[in-house]
């Protein structure tokens, strides 16, 4: 078992402390208090690779492993919690499932679009009425021709007006 | 889209509702077959547990950085806070949560890699520990500040109320306990 961290793991500990220190530690309490949402950082950590980390990069990312993910969301939680959700969700519930299970016309159109930070992403389970009981989901799905038809509500979406992609959980046979 | 929530912590990210009214989508952008949104919806909770585990080992570190840098520097009968034992242990616990956390968040960060290794409860047990431990700390860094720990003025009431939500999303404190349970009582 070895418990260190490799040289290129520190060396993204490094480069992503530094960041949060120069870059968005100044201003970190005005932003929280005036409730002002980090555009030109996020913009700033797409154009590091930080927000597609994992991703490969022939589909925007960073080509990463899971442990460099971790040490950069740390990082970015001691100096901003803020940044570092904003950045979290991007990186693992859109990137990460639209990364396993999409098609290669998602990830192409899609993912690379969102790994490599032009657009941001969001990921909306949560319904008024299910929280903790996920399953218990609304929001439906009614098929057209090539296109679905969404109806629903979703709750608590972190990134909502700021993502330009949304991965929606829904319903498509409420029946069974 | 909602109007953005008024919340109590991480008020530099934006939450809002959205809601869906006849929103036509290709439906090439489905993700999976029909019928395994839930499951994929699940295993992406695996992963992503283990970076909101991360959040609550960053957020209790600034909390104990800036609890050991002013127990330095603050004064009470005649000495440095630090030198109260009190405060001292408080200190040395804050250390030994945060490094435990830690270790737990990374082994499932790594153990998520291994091909076809299931790591639901390693993720969960990840989870639990380092955003309750994050809440502990930035409540013990609270208390060593005293009355600046309460003000807006220094950060750590900050650190405080980002803690909060960790135990919340992507699943509650309880919820991990049941995914750990099941776990468990499978033999997993």
């Amino acid at each position: 078992m070895n418990f260190d961290l490799s040289e290129d793991q520190e060396r993204i500990r490094q480069a992503v402390r530094d960041f949060a220190e120069n870059e968005i530690a100044p201003g970190v309490a005005e932003r929280e208090r005036d409730e002002r949402f980090p555009k030109d950082i996020v913009r700033k950590l797409g154009e590091m690779g930080i927000l597609g980390m994992m991703v490969p990069e022939e589909y925007g990312g960073a080509g990463l492993d899971a442990l460099s993910y971790i040490v950069a969301v740390e990082e970015l939680a001691r100096v901003c919690a803020s940044t570092a959700v904003i950045m979290s969700v991007n990186n693992s519930v859109f990137c990460y499932p639209v990364w396993k299970y999409g098609s290669e016309r998602q990830k192409r159109e899609i993912l690379s679009e969102v790994a490599s930070g032009r657009a941001l992403g969001a990921y909306a389970l949560s319904e008024p009425q299910s929280g903790s009981d996920a399953a218990n989901q609304k929001t439906r799905a009614r098929r057209d021709g090539e296109d679905y038809v969404l109806d629903g509500a979703k709750s608590w979406i972190t990134n909502a007006g700021e993502a330009e992609w949304y991965l929606v959980m829904t319903m498509t046979q409420p029946d069974r | 889209m909602g109007a953005p929530e008024a919340k109590m912590g991480l008020r530099a990210s934006k939450t809002a509702a959205v809601y869906l009214e006849s929103v036509r989508i290709p439906a090439w952008r489905r993700l999976g077959e029909e019928g395994q949104g839930f499951p994929i919806a699940m295993a992406t909770l695996d992963h992503s547990r283990i970076g909101i585990a991360a959040q609550g080992v960053g957020i209790a570190r600034a909390a104990y950085e800036a609890s050991v840098e002013y127990a330095q520097t603050r004064q009470t009968f005649g000495k440095k806070i630090a030198e109260h034992e009190a405060i001292a242990f408080q200190i040395a616990d804050m250390r030994v949560q945060i490094e435990a956390a830690r270790w737990l968040t990374y082994r499932a960060a790594v153990r998520s890699e291994i091909p076809g290794v299931r790591y639901s409860k390693e993720s969960s047990m990840a989870k639990v520990f380092a955003t309750e431990m994050a809440n502990v700390v930035a409540a013990r860094a609270v208390a060593i500040f005293g009355g600046y720990g309460y003000s807006r003025e220094y950060p750590v009431e900050r650190y405080y109320r980002d803690a909060r939500v960790t135990t919340i999303y992507e699943g509650t404190s309880e919820i991990q306990r049941i995914v750990i349970s099941k776990n468990i009582l499978a033999g997993r």
